[in-house]
């Protein structure tokens, strides 16, 4: 595991989605509407579209039928092809967590920089 | 032709509307709409769930796993599905509770009880009989009082 320093903790606003690529890996990088960081895989487990070229949406549940939630604080990137939602923290897609995520990496914010792990 | 899509229909609208989710012991059995379509049928729903769960965000299961669980569906018509088939359908649908035997009699387009003929013995007791027993679990008391 190695540390990259990537830019400025500023550089990107809360909401963007951008593609970036580490020690010669695509990775899916956002930042969340409270400005925290996410880096995944930039290639959805299903036909491996590029996840940066996704939509940032905030999770939805529901308890019965036509009741549509947003839940405080959870985010998905929705995939532009077929429109996979994948947790941004974790990867699980959540309508099939046990057979489909993608892979997540660690980003931290170190002295002003944002640093992913892998 | 329309039975199998009434079935589907059905099944569509129960799940899709949570009603497997509100109510845990629901179950629900499909008569004479045939066997061949039920594989396909969970994969094509899972793969629009995994893409549309956001329009039915009350769903929280993968389609085929209701299925297996509540869903039921008689064997009558086997039309020219074999043995050999209906095997796969079995190992396709992962499931060998999902099948009832019946033969739709009187009717004059009803299924023989040979039907089964050639399928491995465990899963033909399944079909027969066990699979029934569990979907109606009154029948044992009332069949050895």
């Amino acid at each position: 595991m190695k540390k990259h320093v990537l830019f400025p903790v500023d550089e990107m606003k809360p909401g963007e989605i951008r593609g970036v690529t580490v020690d010669n890996l695509d990775l899916m990088l956002l930042r969340t509407p409270e400005g925290q960081y996410c880096a995944l895989l930039d290639r959805c487990s299903h036909m491996a579209a590029k996840l940066s070229l996704g939509t940032l949406v905030p999770m939805i549940t529901g308890d019965f039928g036509g009741d549509f939630q947003l839940v405080d604080g959870e985010w998905v990137v929705r995939c532009p092809w077929h429109r996979y939602e994948f947790d941004v923290k974790t990867g699980v897609c959540p309508a099939d967590p046990k057979h489909v995520r993608v892979r997540s990496y660690e980003v931290t914010t170190e002295d002003g920089q944002v640093v992913v792990t892998r | 032709m329309a039975a199998p899509q009434a079935g589907q229909n059905q099944l569509l609208s129960r799940i899709s509307a949570g009603l497997f989710d509100r109510w845990e012991g629901l179950r629900v059995n499909l008569l004479e709409t045939g066997v061949a379509w039920v594989p396909w049928f969970m994969w094509r729903l899972d793969q629009q769930y995994r893409e549309l769960r956001a329009e039915v965000p009350w769903v929280k299961q993968l389609p085929s796993d209701h299925m297996r669980r509540a869903v039921r569906v008689s064997t009558q018509p086997m039309t020219d599905v074999n043995a050999k088939n209906f095997m796969k359908l079995v190992e396709m649908a992962e499931s060998d509770r999902m099948y009832l035997f019946a033969t739709d009699y009187p009717h004059y387009d009803a299924d023989s009880i040979s039907v089964l003929n050639g399928v491995d013995k465990e899963l033909q007791d399944r079909i027969r009989y066990k699979n029934a027993l569990e979907s109606f679990p009154r029948m044992e008391k009332l069949i050895n009082g």
